[in-house]
């Protein structure tokens, strides 16, 4: 044991003192989180999203493309969509130069072609360059045409009584009719006023947030929820760095130097695995608390975080000790590690959520320790005891170390 | 002449020994194309939302209502299950509470929980919530139209009512004439961002390797000079990128269907980014000692330069303050210029400013790793 | 052939070389013989061109060394390290270092081949260089400097780290070389090596030249005596004080350490001498070797310090 702490000492104080790589990959999480969250967090006193740019080229210029403009005047779309009318040409040029997320073209005679029921097309021309804003726009204008639709249909009989009546010149203008029209109109929105004021039905939406959790996503709660999957990324990829001394020292001569001494191979495997281990850790804690100080994230009761992280760190020395124990050199594992890492974070989550996945690829997250480490930090930070994840880290970093320690034993012998 | 082919001489064998290892191809190759796939899919049909998205609806319902409803819902990009208790679980959900039917009838009006989990895609509950509100005007609409009178019985026969207003979709004339495919999206990110990564790491290790073991210190024991060597650095790593780009275009091209606008005038692009990222290489590997640290400043400068330059997601979306700060990317001007030709179907012309700006930020990077080439450890 | 006038260098307040001069004909084998940190890879890195900030001049065939890039063709180096490139093979490697210079490519591919044989390479000729021994990266390190056919060949510690048979295949090279027509300038601290390889010795030490000559002719700087080195029980101090007032013609203390010294005697009748004066001063000697005049001893003349210090 003593010879173990011995070595184990001395491989802490070999990389404190070229601490820069260590640094570096501790570095690249938090500049990563910062930049997600500086994309994605919420921004102060607006949507979600930027505003989205929509041109309206109106050739109709008549009631139905006001009402429909004045559609985007409400607060709400206001919020979402910064309108334009603009000139056809103008507008496409504009939409050529990609600087816009949508034009919508209101046709000619729209408003007369609704008035005789006669089906009718608005064209949403979107920003082909754009994946979701130009989305945003054709959905709302796609719900804006199903309330106009249901309007003109209601009050389709009077709308085309009145239209029968702007056909006839003005001198023949039947106003006497027009009271009665107008009239029917008048009863029916008094009777449709029972469904529309107040809507019959409405959607009040709320965001569930798991228990302890704050009601508003604040930009700290981003990157708390980004912070863990990228810590355990680069986690990874420290611990491999760390790690890779089991080859190096094998290639190098300095294991069977070693080994000449009166130190027992498991005490140099232990040595290496608990290494690998509380440097892990200790990187680990460290990310957290930069992530505190930096981002304000917050990472729940300290205890469990504590217990999560150390399973984690365990499970990932002891994955890497298997790892380097079936490797041949250092290139090889350089060669492999770093892919295995890269796909254990895509399918783990740290690179997307695994809803923003194809269905078929959510359950392959489920062998990647990234996925249990994620989801434990959730739960941990809203209170909660991670027990699977450190159930399923703890079990399956057990028996990873089961494998890796006769395999490195082997090796050392042989080495020796 | 003699001078241009050792430049030449020593800037193969760079590649070719890159070409030789048998990780080259892994990483230059295998792995962009794995990502493509993974992204391609993600962003298929230029949405990044999930292909479906889910909504679970607690129909607790009495009456008939409620099942209509959820018919109004249906949408061929929406997958509703149907439960009666309130799972624990669930992605976004809608309430139908059980007196749903009663209140309609009854003409009270009342309002439908619709819960979002935090975290869960905004865009996929987006989607779900505008389909959700075009389902309630579809119901109300019916109903004023021919609510008149028992509401009981409405559901037992009335007209079926089509939408007068229809909404036609199309790109802008001289653009794109197809949908852009994920891949379209997905292949120009993941290449200008495995340009940097791999062209930063190969090319900065071997400086610094040829460095440690006197290779370089050698080479000028030949007639070529240090400029020369610096030059044939460079352009083996150049090579190196644009050799990449050119595989996985053509790959994106076979298997993917990739359209670029102009092919030449993409490879332009890459080959102006790929010379400012090789003089990046040359000067990590001129400045730092160790493999780990290249490949690790090499990773943060590549994903952050390829987060900022809109390599993972749509540019549209990003906050103007970041957009702004994206400029400082080299990664953004290769994807705007890349965007202009494919999605405008831009010329020479257009592209113009970003190739300058290109090859200032080449020219820039190329001074600072001449500056800091040096032959000996 | 090479002319090296007062070629000074210095790192900071260290003086690498200090006023160096040397001569060098056509095929002569130098010898550079001196001990760590005396100069030596300086020296060749100036001559190589890859070192700067010197003062002095070097001429070659006529006209200063560093005149012109297109000179270098005509010179040859194989540097300490192992400089080339592990991951292709020994004819790759060749073909790429052989391409720096203006040698045409068909006759590169006939030179490479031929260099191959020299080195007893050609059977691996194909494999990469980095499944090779460390003998035969040493070989594959001269050949990559040989392969153009320089007039002047620099080698600097061609011989490190590998095996006898190895440096005796590496030394028989340089001597061919040198029987070839090429001049060749070649540092080691190793002196047998010298003795095998060399035509002319250099011994140098903190940057300047001690002494030159053939073999026989340095050796004389010491003079026709004997060495004799005596191994023992005894403190430098009690061996210096036991002989100090012997003849100093006859008997020459060289140096004294713990346990163990060295003498230059004039005569061997002067050894029982040496010992009476031991022995009555109750040193307990263990060991006594008689040497003839070599290197190591003119080193040591030269030097007052061994070779390996």
């Amino acid at each position: 044991m003593r010879r173990l702490l011995h070595v184990f000492t001395n491989d802490v104080r070999r990389h404190l003192r070229a601490p820069l790589v260590i640094v570096v990959f501790m570095a690249i999480p938090l500049a990563m989180t910062a930049l997600i969250g500086a994309v994605f967090g919420p921004k102060p006193g607006a949507n979600a999203l930027p505003r989205i740019a929509v041109l309206v080229v109106d050739r109709d210029k008549s009631v139905a493309s006001k009402l429909l403009l004045g559609a985007f005047d409400s607060a709400r779309m206001k919020e979402m969509f910064e309108v334009t009318v603009i000139g056809e040409s103008e507008g496409r040029e504009r939409m050529k130069a990609g600087r816009a997320s949508a034009m919508i073209v209101v046709p000619e005679r729209f408003t007369l072609d609704l008035m005789e029921w006669k089906p009718v097309a608005l064209t949403v021309v979107k920003n082909p360059a754009e994946q979701f804003l130009p989305d945003v726009a054709e959905e709302a204008v796609n719900t804006l045409a199903v309330v106009l639709s249901g309007a003109v249909r209601a009050f389709g009989d009077e709308v085309r009584g009145i239209r029968t009546m702007m056909d006839l010149p003005l001198e023949a203008f039947p106003w006497a009719s027009l009271g009665p029209e107008l009239a029917k109109a008048q009863s029916k929105v008094i009777a449709a006023s029972k469904y529309l004021d107040p809507l019959l039905i409405r959607l009040k939406s709320e965001e569930v947030t798991t228990a302890g959790s704050r009601p508003a996503v604040t930009r700290a709660d981003v990157f708390s929820a980004v912070l863990p999957g990228m810590a355990i990324m680069f986690l990874l990829f420290i611990v491999q760095t760390v790690m890779r001394d089991i080859l190096a020292e094998r290639e190098d001569g300095t294991l069977r130097r070693m080994m000449s001494a009166p130190l027992r191979p498991l005490e140099l495997v232990g040595a290496r695995i608990l290494g690998g281990w509380l440097m892990g850790l200790a990187v680990l804690l460290v990310m957290a608390a930069a992530g505190r100080l930096l981002f304000g994230a917050t990472w729940g009761p300290f205890g469990y975080f504590l217990l999560l992280g150390a399973t984690a760190a365990f499970w990932v020395a002891a994955f890497f000790a298997l790892f380097h124990a079936l490797v041949a050199n250092r290139n090889q594992a350089g060669a492999i590690g770093a892919p295995v890492i890269l796909v254990f974070s895509l399918f783990g989550g740290s690179m997307m959520s695994p809803d923003a996945m194809p269905a078929a690829f959510r359950p392959i997250g489920l062998f990647t320790p990234n996925r249990w480490f994620i989801d434990g930090a959730a739960l941990v930070r809203d209170g909660r005891f991670p027990l699977a994840a450190v159930a399923v880290l703890g079990a399956s970093g057990l028996a990873l170390l089961a494998l890796a320690v006769p395999a490195l034993l082997r090796q050392t012998r042989s080495a020796s | 002449m003699r001078r241009l082919g050792r430049v030449l001489h020593v800037a193969r064998n760079d590649v070719w020994r890159m070409v030789r290892d048998r990780p080259f191809f892994f990483w230059t190759l295998a792995f962009p194309i794995f990502f493509i796939v993974v992204f391609g899919m993600l962003f298929k049909a230029g949405d990044a939302a999930p292909a479906v998205a889910s909504l679970t609806v607690v129909n607790q319902d009495e009456g008939r209502w409620g099942a209509y409803f959820v018919d109004k819902i249906k949408a061929p990009n929406i997958e509703i299950t149907v439960v009666k208790a309130e799972p624990a679980d669930f992605t976004r959900l809608i309430v139908l509470p059980p007196d749903f039917s009663a209140r309609i009838e009854a003409r009270r009006d009342q309002a439908l929980a619709f819960k979002k989990r935090a975290g869960a895609s905004e865009r996929a509950a987006a989607r779900v919530e505008t389909r959700l509100f075009q389902a309630i005007a579809r119901v109300l609409s019916e109903l004023v139209l021919y609510g008149d009178g028992d509401l009981t019985t409405f559901l037992d026969g009335h007209p079926e009512v089509a939408d007068l207003v229809r909404v036609e979709t199309r790109f802008p004339e001289k653009t794109v004439t197809a949908v852009p495919s994920g891949f379209d999206h997905s292949i120009p990110g993941t290449t200008v961002q495995f340009i940097m990564m791999m062209v930063m790491i190969y090319g900065g290790i071997s400086v610094m390797e040829d460095r440690k073991k006197g290779v370089l210190s050698r080479l000028l024991c030949s007639p070529l000079s240090t400029g020369e060597l610096f030059q044939a650095k460079l352009l083996g790593r150049w090579s190196m990128g644009v050799l990449q780009a050119l595989m996985l275009f053509a790959v994106g091209k076979a298997f993917f269907g990739l359209n670029l606008g102009s092919a030449p005038l993409a490879l332009l692009v890459l080959a102006v980014f790929a010379l400012a990222v090789a003089a990046l290489s040359v000067f990590a590997g001129s400045l730092l000692t160790r493999e780990d640290l290249i490949v690790g400043v090499s990773v943060l400068l590549a994903n952050m330069f390829a987060g900022l330059g809109g390599c993972w997601w749509p540019n549209e979306i990003v906050p103007p303050a970041v957009r702004k700060l994206a400029m400082i990317s080299p990664a953004y001007w290769a994807m705007d210029a890349l965007h202009a030709l494919r999605f405008f179907q831009g010329g020479l012309r257009d592209i113009l400013p970003h190739l300058g700006i290109l090859l200032t930020l080449a020219v820039v990077l190329a001074v600072l790793a001449a500056r800091t080439f040096r032959v000996r450890p | 052939m090479l002319e090296i006038r007062n070629l000074t260098k210095s790192y900071g307040d260290v003086l690498a070389l200090d006023r160096f001069s040397l001569d060098l004909a056509k095929g002569e084998v130098l010898g550079l013989l001196g001990p760590n940190g005396a100069g030596k890879t300086t020296l060749i890195s100036i001559l190589a061109g890859t070192l700067g900030g010197f003062t002095g001049t070097v001429t070659f065939q006529g006209q200063s060394l560093f005149a012109s890039r297109q000179l270098k063709n005509r010179l040859g180096i194989v540097p300490q390290d192992m400089a080339f490139y592990e991951d292709l093979s020994a004819m790759d490697n060749l073909l790429f270092w052989g391409g720096l210079y203006d040698v045409p490519r068909a006759e590169l591919k006939r030179r490479a081949a031929e260099i191959l044989e020299l080195v007893e390479l050609a059977g691996r000729a194909k494999e990469p260089v980095k499944k090779f021994s460390g003998g035969m990266k040493r070989r594959l390190n001269t050949a990559i400097g040989l392969l153009h056919k320089p007039d002047l060949l620099l080698l600097d510690e061609p011989t490190v780290g590998i095996d006898v048979q190895a440096k005796v295949s590496i030394l028989d090279i340089i001597r061919n070389v040198g029987a070839a027509g090429t001049a060749v300038i070649f540092t080691t601290h190793q002196l047998a090596e010298v003795e095998t390889a060399c035509s002319r010795v250099a011994i140098m030490d903190k940057g300047r030249i001690l002494a030159q000559g053939t073999l026989d002719e340095l050796v004389r700087i010491v003079g026709e005596r004997t060495f004799v080195e005596i191994s023992g029980e005894f403190g430098a101090g009690a061996f210096s004080e036991a002989i100090q007032d012997m003849p100093a013609p006859s008997v020459e203390l060289m140096s004294a350490g713990d346990n163990l010294a060295l003498l230059a005697v004039s005569d061997t009748d002067q050894i029982p001498r040496v010992m009476d004066r031991l022995f009555g001063r109750k040193l307990a000697v263990t060991d006594l070797t008689i040497k003839s005049p070599n290197l190591e001893t003119v080193f040591l003349k030269l030097t007052g310090r061994s070779l390996r210090d």
